[in-house]
């Protein structure tokens, strides 16, 4: 076995918590070595968009570019939730069975140099304060163990970082700093939305977003083709790969090593992490881990510390509280889309540019605790070229076929909804008993139970995306939910933070309670999901506090740590 | 050149994903007793004829034969076992009306065997057969852009975007 010369500080992945703090960590002058278990992506080699026919490539999926995981056998239907089944025009149901059903792949992500900020549609949405203190103020979920202010200073830098753009009014977000770019112009689609939203008193803006409304930082700006989530050969969307990865390359204190799949975590004998396996080119290499940060999502972070359980660690590493893999939650979503008379280029513009927070606060729908919000969707949910309005929308065969796609072609608007998503028994990551990996490593195991509550608030997005629809003069031509399928990008709570070391896996340090020089930092930490809000910016905000929690040997209050030790080994 | 190579892979990816996704997603399969053998010619006339039924030619662009979509969708046949043997169901389906085989009927006979399929029994080869080769064939057509004539696009979304103002 091969082994590497000691780096300061070792992080698995490369996504957006592994980035943001290896940059940081950089800063600090520290040696980092980032092993990222997928490849390393080429977006003028690999992003298809300047080819005719761009619509029927989604972000593609090279070899390695998606985690093991597995679905155990979802929730069966239940008739009196008719209303939440999805269906289009052209094919009817789209889940004919009775039981819930994973839409592709169920958890849409990529394992790669940028992680799953690679394909994502680039919001840079803080989460909202109230959303951080569930089990305080509403007694259902978990508590954070830091508030908003904690994280502030932290977002902004993130947003400098990244060059996000959007509007000055951001409600209960506070801000010290103004964006760092102004907003986009709003999308014909989107500008309909807010004069529809208006008419209901709802209270659409422009959504703040990490994508480029003018030249910044050597990356050029947007040109609103509509299709960030098929990968962005420009760079102006603020990935990963253009932003933190490229700027702690840049300082020369970085080595990131695509391809290398972490296998093995040893631990010593007091329970600090000694070592990774990790494969490069089928050979084994050992290399030190002064400091270990995992950054591999709420789904394959769980899979690592459990499937490396030992005699020490007999349940899994950082597991004495029993809460890894425990807590998992998933997107809830829906998206509404019709033909709105008199809308033109709706294909046009940039995605999900327009955003609503009415109901974003945890006690903002009535009868049911956790928010939710509503966005434009139209060019997110892939309503750009002529293959989604023929395959989708527009049904039939022949020339009524060929004519309506002429005829509607820019006219849909899409609203989405993305909200809240409680902890609940049913839903957790384990190992897959019967999958394993060539190195014999089991699979991530996904659970997925929506509960009552989710339900409820489901309904509720929905019933809001319909009456703007309805208002909006649309004819309904698709519904896609998360009730009948199983489609989760963002996902959160597996190795969840707290001030309790029985009942959490990492303090509020994002350093484990079991042991002194692991920290973890991607959305598997996050106590609760947030009213809807994508993660990816709070993500990057507690990975680089955490790195800077470890470069300044600076800790908050300690809550009740196992093990007690400096934070440079 | 093999069938395989001539349809270019990354088309035959999408191609497969779909096809996988509609045999996984909708649990079946077709009978393993049912050989894979080469098309026939009527076979070769009757899917031409079932896709420009489909995607006809009119005013703007031409029909799904006449883009050569039936030759790329049998090429990716012989890639695909399951898609094979629908395609030699269906059009063995088609061609069991009793009259002339289906690409000699009239075209208002055809379009209304066609219509029948649509709002047939989902769990039936006639149903399938139009729902999958309908969407195969889709992506394959609106990929040309000869077919884009009469939208609001004339090229792909990069590398010029689309700049603002938007009316």
């Amino acid at each position: 076995m091969a082994v590497n010369k000691r780096p300061d500080v070792v992080v698995i992945g490369a996504g957006a918590g592994g980035a943001a703090a290896a940059w940081r960590l950089c800063q600090h002058g520290l040696d980092v070595l980032v092993l990222e278990a997928g490849p390393r992506f080429d977006p003028t080699r690999d992003y298809k968009l300047q080819q005719t026919d761009w619509e029927r490539h989604r972000f593609p999926l090279p070899p390695g570019s998606q985690g093991e995981f597995s679905i155990a056998p979802l929730a069966p239907l239940d008739p009196k939730n008719a209303d939440l089944l999805s269906w289009n025009s052209a094919i009817g149901r789209m889940n004919r069975g009775n039981t819930r059903q994973p839409m592709g792949p169920g958890y849409s992500h990529v394992q790669g140099v940028g992680g799953t900020t690679l394909h994502f549609v680039g919001e840079a949405q803080r989460l909202h304060p109230e959303a951080m203190k569930l089990q305080s103020d509403f007694g259902v979920g978990n508590d954070w163990p830091l508030d908003y202010a904690d994280l502030e200073p932290y977002y902004s830098l993130c947003e400098e970082v990244v060059g996000v753009a959007g509007p000055a009014k951001q409600g209960k977000r506070w801000r010290s700093k103004p964006f760092p770019l102004p907003p986009h112009p709003l999308s014909p689609s989107s500008k309909l939305l807010l004069e529809t939203g208006r008419r209901l008193g709802m209270a659409w803006q422009e959504n703040s977003r990490a994508v480029l409304s003018a030249p910044y930082d050597g990356r050029p700006a947007c040109n609103y083709c509509g299709n960030c989530n098929r990968g962005c050969p420009l760079g102006d969307k603020g990935s990963v790969d253009v932003t933190f990865a490229r700027k702690a390359e840049a300082s020369g204190r970085v080595t990131i090593k695509p391809n290398c799949p972490v296998v093995n975590i040893h631990t010593a004998a007091n329970g600090r992490i000694e070592a990774v396996d990790y494969l490069e080119q089928k050979t084994l290499t050992r290399v030190e881990t002064p400091i270990l940060i995992i950054a591999a999502g709420a789904v394959q972070t769980p899979r690592l510390l459990l499937a490396n359980s030992n005699v020490s660690h007999p349940e899994g590493l950082a597991n004495s509280s029993k809460q890894v893999g425990k807590n998992f939650m998933e997107s809830l979503g829906w998206n509404s889309s019709g033909f709105v008379p008199g809308l033109s280029n709706s294909h046009v513009g940039l995605q999900s540019d327009a955003i609503c927070w009415d109901f974003n606060a945890p006690n903002a729908i009535s009868g049911v605790v956790g928010g939710c919000r509503f966005n434009s969707s139209t060019t997110e949910i892939g309503f750009n070229g002529p293959i989604a309005y023929a395959s989708r929308a527009v049904g039939g065969f022949g020339k009524h076929l060929k004519d309506g796609v002429r005829r509607h072609f820019g006219s849909i608007m899409s609203i989405g909804a993305i909200g809240e998503f409680l902890p609940n028994d049913g839903s957790y990551i384990d190992l897959d008993p019967n999958k394993k990996n060539r190195m014999g490593m089991p699979y991530a195991r996904i659970h997925s139970r929506p509960s009552e509550s989710e339900i409820n608030r489901l309904r509720f997005m929905v019933e809001q995306c319909r009456r703007l629809l309805k208002e909006a003069g649309a004819e309904l031509v698709e519904e896609f939910g998360t009730y009948d399928h199983f489609s989760a990008s963002h996902v959160f709570g597996t190795c969840r933070m707290g001030v309790d070391s029985k009942s959490s896996v990492v303090d509020v340090n994002c350093r484990s309670h079991d042991h002194s020089n692991l920290y973890i930092t991607d959305a598997s930490i996050f106590p609760s999901s947030g009213g809807g809000e994508s993660p990816s910016l709070t993500i990057e905000a507690l990975a680089v506090r955490a790195a800077d929690m470890i470069a300044n040997g600076k800790t908050l209050p300690p809550s009740v740590p196992v093990t007690q030790a400096k934070n440079i080994g | 050149m093999s069938k395989k190579a001539e349809l270019q892979s990354n088309e035959r990816r999408q191609l497969l994903k779909i096809v996988g996704a509609f045999f996984v997603g909708n649990a079946i399969g077709i009978h393993p007793a049912f050989a894979a053998t080469l098309p026939t010619d009527q076979e070769r006339k009757t899917f031409a004829a079932f896709l420009d039924v489909l995607l006809p030619r009119d005013e703007h662009s031409g029909s799904a034969s006449d883009l050569g979509i039936d030759v790329k969708l049998r090429a990716f046949s012989e890639t695909d076992d399951n898609y094979h043997k629908l395609i030699k169901f269906g059009c063995q389906w088609l061609n069991m009306t009793g009259g002339p085989p289906f690409s000699e009927l009239e075209s208002q006979q055809q379009i209304a065997l066609v219509e029948w399929m649509t709002t047939s029994d989902w769990n039936q080869i006639p149903r399938r057969f139009y729902t999958l080769v309908r969407q195969t064939a889709i992506e394959l057509y609106y990929s040309e852009p000869a077919t884009w004539a009469g939208t609001a696009i004339d090229s792909p979304p990069q590398p010029l975007g689309y700049m603002p103002p938007w009316q």
